[in-house]
């Protein structure tokens, strides 16, 4: 047996992770500037390809397993450094208004029930608002119950065939429903519309949908062919997406609901594809590909609703 | 002077504690942190790697690592296992889609032997919106009750508001003190057994 197999039995093992827990120490402190310094972002991203030929180069030479935690390992060292390198890039300012002051900061005795039967359109405050398992339906506002709930949350499952718009213009104005939290899941071609939310949205499982929404955060899991329309001001975020396109909220609507100045929709982070390079799973809309005329109007009817759809998703 | 004696004094002297941060994405841990550190909450962008902070606890240094929860970053949750010494499990109380996941994902991570010993803080974050479960749901929800192998409290709270964040905080504190800090050298040696992990 050949002393380099020794070693990298025995050795490799306690060599890496002493260079792997000292870069990561180093990530950390470095992160603690407010503005991490570029030259050390570097330097960092240096040390880790070394890290990383040395653990190429002991390839066959350790148990798979090991060599597979190895690789994860250095996958995670390669997030934090990007991370780092991207804290590091000077900032664009933006200032944040909120759309409406919190006035009531008490927490709410909340005695909600659980949801059992996934009842469509049912709410009841202050139970969770769900809309579900509805196809070729145009639904707005007036469909979700008048209980003027002020800072509420929206569950949206399995749709298909669909157009939601949840924006005022179906509604009158002095009636708003601010959502705080939206999460979404299963729908197939639906269009669905949304003002701004004082918060974050989430999405699993979307395929052939168009989604018009403003946002504090914005996450969409396991999406294929997906346009979204967003107006942001944090970095939105994708994972297992293909086929995304983004593009800047419709100024249409934002003449119903004023929006933000400045808007990140373009910057975004896709955790599937932590690199340098850019990610092969979204792109930003072309100018003539974006949609210009939107259902902003109730449409009764299957066929109608149909129609419409096959205007707006390929 | 014997061993345990000498990590004791150590660990006196320093008097500081490792926290590890998790939770599903979007659950509201890095809006936690900022909150308790008197920093705007606006604008926080869902975390791709993690971050770190210190805080000071009444006597006690608090090292708080808050690490993504998107999904591809969970399998990467156990580079910071080593010396936890209290996991802040937070929930959002909002995610009625989600709160299986949640569940299975908080149960996962119980039987890693890295983490035996230390506290387990629920916060049930998002109490703020209408239409949140409460603390006695999201208990039941995440099957809290059948957990043995840890200290645990859950705490509904606000992000938003700031509500019981602190006072949730100062359990966690106070039940990490009282394992590391006044019990016997005995007890300290099974709550931390000083494992050496090649691995
Ligand atoms: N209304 C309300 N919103 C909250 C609260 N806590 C967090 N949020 C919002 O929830 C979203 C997610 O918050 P983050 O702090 O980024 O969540 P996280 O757990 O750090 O997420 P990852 O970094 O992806 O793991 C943001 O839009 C926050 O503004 C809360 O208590 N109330
Ligand atoms: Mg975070």
């Amino acid at each position: 047996m050949a002393d380099s197999d020794q070693w990298y039995t025995h050795e490799f093992p306690r060599v890496f992770q002493a260079s792997r827990s000292g870069l990561e120490g180093r990530i950390a402190s470095a992160k603690t500037a407010a503005q991490p310094n570029p030259n050390i972002v570097n330097e960092l991203a240096q040390e880790l390809a070394k890290l990383n030929k040395s653990l190429a180069d002991a390839n066959n030479k350790l148990p798979t397993y090991d060599q597979r935690q190895y690789g994860l390992q250095i996958k995670a060292l390669e997030a934090m450094i990007e991370e780092l390198r991207e804290a590091s890039k000077p900032k664009t300012k933006f200032a944040f208004r909120r759309a409406a002051p919190l006035e009531n900061s008490q927490r709410p005795s909340v005695v909600a029930t659980p949801v059992k039967d996934i009842a469509t359109l049912s709410s009841n405050k202050p139970q969770h608002t769900l809309l579900s398992s509805l196809s070729h339906r145009y639904i707005s506002l007036t469909d979700l119950p008048t209980s003027g709930q002020q800072f509420s949350e929206l569950a949206i499952s399995g749709l298909d065939h669909c157009i939601v718009n949840l924006t005022s213009s179906t509604r009158q104005n002095d009636d708003i429903i601010r959502f705080s939290a939206v999460h979404v899941e299963n729908l197939t071609h639906t269009v669905l519309i949304l003002p701004m939310i004082n918060g974050s949205i989430l999405l699993h499982n979307l395929t052939s949908c168009v989604i018009a929404v403003g946002c504090h955060q914005f996450r969409m899991h396991d999406s294929r062919q997906v346009q979204v329309y967003l107006s942001i001001t944090s970095h939105p975020v994708i994972e297992h997406c293909s086929e995304i396109g983004f593009a800047a909220y419709p100024d249409i609507l934002k003449q119903l609901q004023p929006m933000n100045g400045d808007s990140k929709h373009l910057a975004v982070h896709d955790f599937s594809h932590i690199r340098s390079s850019p990610s092969p799973h979204w792109s930003a809309l072309s100018n003539d590909s974006v949609i210009e005329s939107w259902p902003m109007e109730e449409i009764h009817g299957k066929e109608g609703v149909e129609e419409a759809l096959s205007a707006l998703i390929l | 002077m014997g061993l345990l004696t000498i990590i004791r004094k150590n660990r006196e002297k320093e008097r500081a504690m490792r926290i590890l941060f998790l939770g599903l994405d979007n659950a509201g841990k890095t809006t936690i942190l900022k909150k308790l550190n008197g920093e705007d909450v606006k604008g926080v962008s869902p975390t791709l790697g993690f971050n770190i902070k210190t805080f000071i606890h009444g006597k006690y240094t608090l090292n708080i690592w808050d690490v993504g929860g998107q999904k591809t970053l969970r399998p990467y949750w156990r580079n910071y296992f080593e010396q936890t010494d209290a996991i802040v499990w937070v929930v959002d109380s909002c995610d009625h889609l989600r709160i299986q996941d949640c569940k299975q994902e908080l149960h996962a991570l119980l039987t890693e032997d890295r983490l035996a010993g230390a506290s387990l803080l629920v916060f049930a974050n998002k109490q703020d919106i209408q239409g949140a479960m409460d603390d006695s749901q999201i208990s039941e929800a995440l099957d809290l009750r059948s957990i043995r192998t840890h200290h645990w409290k859950i705490w509904p709270c606000s992000a938003m508001t700031g509500d019981n964040l602190n006072e949730g905080l100062h359990w966690m504190v106070n039940d990490v003190a009282t394992r590391l800090y006044y019990n016997t050298t005995m007890s300290l040696a099974h709550a931390h057994p000083q494992t050496v992990d090649e691995s």
